[in-house]
């Protein structure tokens, strides 16, 4: 991690920031799609100083978690967070580990743990959200004790509140991904340095593969397969060209 | 306490920039209840106090009640400004067809299931997937699209929903359901089916790209691709983990790799 101290200041309060920002986009705020992987995966590979690999990183992000959907009480698993700590050790390590290890296998590697560490961003997310259920008790009984005489009670400061807990939230999460897919990094990386790797580049598209397979497992429309079939036919046919 | 134009916009845009802040406080008791109550917290002590005025001699009263609601995030200044329409006639004393208390109850989950399906289900895969393939073509500005084709159809509803059921009050929900909303949403799920063979096919051509020297392989990688994708669409839907199978096929392919 010696790369780590090059990084200048405003590069570490950039990346601060999207990782605060984009994980309060997925939880509290507006919910602009700043999160999505393929939008903050290329924001944090421009930070870092290589868009190419946070837009690659990030649409392949997007397409494994793209049917998770954050509908009533379920959590998807941090997407979010897994990706920002993904392209952010892909940019840093690459240079460093070009000889011992191809950038396709890397970036492979560094995709398969930031996915398997996601849902434990999910996890915070959760507590987080069951941090919230004190300041529902607290509002309840502050309401309950009220009567209709007196003056209304302020609410100002409940969304504030809920703000920070949610940042604190993303920021932990992103430092467990971080931490768990570095030290799974450093822990394979004699095995995968080991391997002999024939067309890495071959698995990217794998990665790609698995993504559609994962969408098009969860759309449940009809004629899917002759949809599918048709958008398959037609580009195949003019990509032939 | 009939508002003008001006008073209008401007209670649409506080009501839209507090909607922005509707989930800060989500929890497993009353899901949005609480962000729902801070939003109309305002409005409702105007209301109260303009009522108040007019019967000199009353206290202010505090009109908060913490209730469960939880419907579609973009949806839900639609339904939050046509309670406050219903709250303003009924202080107003006009008929109302359901209590203003009521009427967020009454609406959050048909409202939700509607949304959920067009903004979750439908919307967002569709602009993912359309910045996918322009990433997959190498265009650089690919993430702008999702930007254009989710966030500012999103921003769009929050704004004009907001007008319509202010205006509209407890007759939105009809209005609703003319739009066939549900309709559209399944539509825009068979053209994300499309596109998605669209996603496997510039996938497969970067396959092709890879292999191009020794194209002789390219049946055999054509037949696992082919047989990876059933394999995988079959365990998805019995909920073997996407990660799980990820790992699976990327050793799949690497040993294929080093065998052909």
């Amino acid at each position: 991690m010696i790369w780590a101290t090059d990084l200048s200041a405003v590069q570490w309060l950039l990346l601060l920031l999207l990782s605060v920002l984009a994980g309060l986009d997925r939880t509290a705020l507006a919910q602009s799609m700043l999160c999505r992987p393929i939008v903050c995966g290329c924001l944090c590979g421009l930070i870092m100083g290589n868009y190419a690999a946070g837009l690659l990183l990030g649409a392949a992000m997007e397409l494994l978690w793209l049917m998770r959907l954050p509908v009533g009480a379920s959590v998807a698993p941090d997407d979010t967070q897994g990706t920002i700590a993904a392209v952010f050790l892909f940019c840093g390590l690459s240079p460093q580990i070009t000889e011992v290890l191809p950038p396709q296998v890397l970036l492979l590697a560094l995709l398969f743990f930031a996915a398997a560490f996601s849902p434990l961003g999910r996890l915070i997310e959760i507590g987080a959200r069951h941090l919230n259920d004190m300041i529902e008790r607290r509002v309840q009984n502050k309401l309950e004790g009220i009567h209709t005489t007196d003056a209304p009670y302020s609410l100002g400061w409940l969304p504030v509140t809920g703000l920070i807990n949610f940042s604190v939230a993303s920021l932990f999460s992103q430092i467990v991904i971080l931490c768990a897919t570095l030290a799974s990094i450093v822990c394979t990386m004699p095995l995968l340095a080991a391997l002999p790797w024939h067309r890495p580049g071959l698995l990217v598209y794998a990665v790609f593969l698995v993504g559609v397979a994962a969408v098009y497992a969860l759309i449940t429309v009809r004629y899917s397969a002759v949809l599918f079939g048709a958008g398959f036919g037609v580009t195949f046919l003019l990509t032939q060209v | 306490m009939h508002k003008t134009l001006k008073n209008l916009l401007k209670s649409i845009f506080k009501l839209n920039v507090r909607c922005m802040l509707l989930q800060s406080s989500w929890n497993f008791r009353v899901f949005q209840g609480l962000g729902s109550l801070w939003i109309m917290q305002p409005f409702l002590h105007n209301i109260h106090r303009a009522d108040v005025k007019s019967v000199p001699g009353e206290r202010l009263s505090a009109p908060q009640r913490l209730k469960y609601f939880n419907t579609n995030t973009f949806c839900a200044p639609c339904v939050l400004a046509a309670q406050l329409a219903l709250q303003e006639k009924q202080a107003r004393g006009e008929y109302v067809v359901i209590r203003a208390e009521d009427f967020p109850t009454a609406v959050m989950a048909p409202v939700a299931a509607v949304g959920d399906a067009l903004f979750w289900g439908g919307l967002r895969p569709l602009a993912a997937l359309v910045a996918i393939i322009l990433a997959l073509l190498g265009y650089v500005w690919a993430p702008v699209a999702v930007l254009l084709l989710f966030t500012l159809p999103t921003i769009i509803v929050r704004i004009g929903g907001s007008v319509v059921g202010y205006l509209q009050g407890a007759q939105v929900v009809a209005l609703i359901q003319q739009l066939h909303l549900a309709n559209l949403a399944v539509q825009i799920k068979q053209i994300n089916v499309v596109l998605l063979g669209v996603v496997a096919a510039l996938a497969w051509r970067g396959v092709e790209a890879e292999l191009a020297p020794e194209s002789s392989s390219t049946v055999f990688f054509a037949a696992a691709f082919i047989f990876m994708f059933g394999i995988n669409v079959f365990l998805l839907r019995r909920r073997i983990p996407v990660v799980v199978l990820l790992g699976l096929t990327l050793i799949i392919f690497s040993a294929a790799g080093s065998a052909v």
